[in-house]
């Protein structure tokens, strides 16, 4: 006899065909019955990734609604990550933002523990750094170099020309629009 | 950021008539003084930060009195009373510098950070925990 049970399953439930009884089932027969699963289940598998692709494609259009098409695969997956970061980078930032405005030296502003939380947060946290210092701007540098481990900034900027720089980076990478 | 947002670190400046200018980060307290409004002058060199080639990369007061004498303070002069003409006061704690004032055209003013400037202030208004004590003024003889 065919195994029809659903033990072996592993897929979520939403998923799961394996277990499906289906109204072709063919005669009493192991060899037919073997040949009958194994095609069941080539047609589980399509219709399983059929529903991943279209619950993902669900993700990226409400993405897409909220912040316009992406233009890379992992722009767009880190963005998504950094939006469950957002209330406490907003928090974070807006404490140091409060602790540090009028310090005179980068040096000690980057060195409030609000500033390490938020570069503690790791790469997640670029498409929130991008956003303030486009809207916002103010030293974001030393977390955004921490974070992305890259500087897209010539020898020699000053601050203008260093946000302008990792904007158009953040812009390539699909981390901001 | 409003005036009651400077007076929660400047209490001193609370009632007082003074002004305030929009904010900018390209510049600090540093380079306004010196009237580089481009440039953030801090050590070390790079990074949306500049310091100029051949000093010292440090935060030491003799440091940055050298670079001010550079650009023609070279007369020492009492915080009490005010110059007779351009200077530069340099505030600190201990051996470092923390924050620096212009006087020009008959007043104070300095940058408050990366925020505003502020004009028409007193050194003692700017002096916080976070600023230490003026150390030094050194005056631009006229030409």
């Amino acid at each position: 006899m065919a195994n029809t049970n659903t033990e072996g399953c592993r897929q979520p439930d939403r998923f799961c065909r394996w277990g499906k009884k289906s109204h072709r089932r063919p005669a009493n027969n192991p060899e037919e019955d073997w040949g009958y699963v194994a095609v069941e289940a080539r047609e589980s598998c399509i219709d399983w990734s059929q529903q991943v692709r279209e619950h993902y494609d669900a993700e990226k259009r409400i993405l897409e609604k909220f912040e316009g098409p992406s233009k890379s695969g992992e722009g767009s997956h880190l963005r998504m990550q950094a939006e469950r970061l957002r209330p406490e980078f907003d928090a974070l930032a807006e404490q140091w933002r409060r602790d540090t405005r009028h310090l005179s030296q980068i040096s000690k502003k980057i060195t409030h523990p609000a500033y390490f939380r938020i570069t503690g947060m790791g790469k997640p946290v670029i498409p929130l750094l991008l956003e303030s210092l486009r809207d916002k701007p103010t030293h974001w540098f030393a977390a955004l170099r921490a974070t992305a481990n890259v500087d897209p900034c010539p020898t020699g900027t000053n601050p203008s020309q260093a946000r302008d720089a990792w904007l158009n980076w953040g812009r390539t990478q699909g981390y901001i629009e | 950021m409003a005036k009651s947002d400077v007076e929660q670190d400047f209490p001193a400046l609370i009632g007082k008539d003074y002004d305030l200018s929009d904010e900018d980060f390209n510049n600090n307290c540093l380079g306004f003084a010196l009237g580089d409004l481009n440039n953030w002058w801090e050590p070390p060199m790079g990074q949306g930060q500049y310091w100029p080639p051949g000093f010292p990369e440090d935060i030491k007061v003799g440091t940055v009195e050298a670079i001010i004498r550079v650009h023609g303070f070279t007369v020492e002069v009492g915080k009490e009373n005010s110059p007779e003409a351009e200077a530069i006061a340099i505030y600190a704690i201990g051996d470092e510098w923390t924050h620096f004032a212009k006087f020009s055209e008959g007043a104070w003013k300095s940058k408050l950070g990366e925020g505003h400037d502020a004009s028409r202030v007193n050194l003692d208004d700017l002096t916080i925990d976070m600023y230490g004590e003026v150390v030094k003024v050194l005056s631009r003889p006229k030409q």
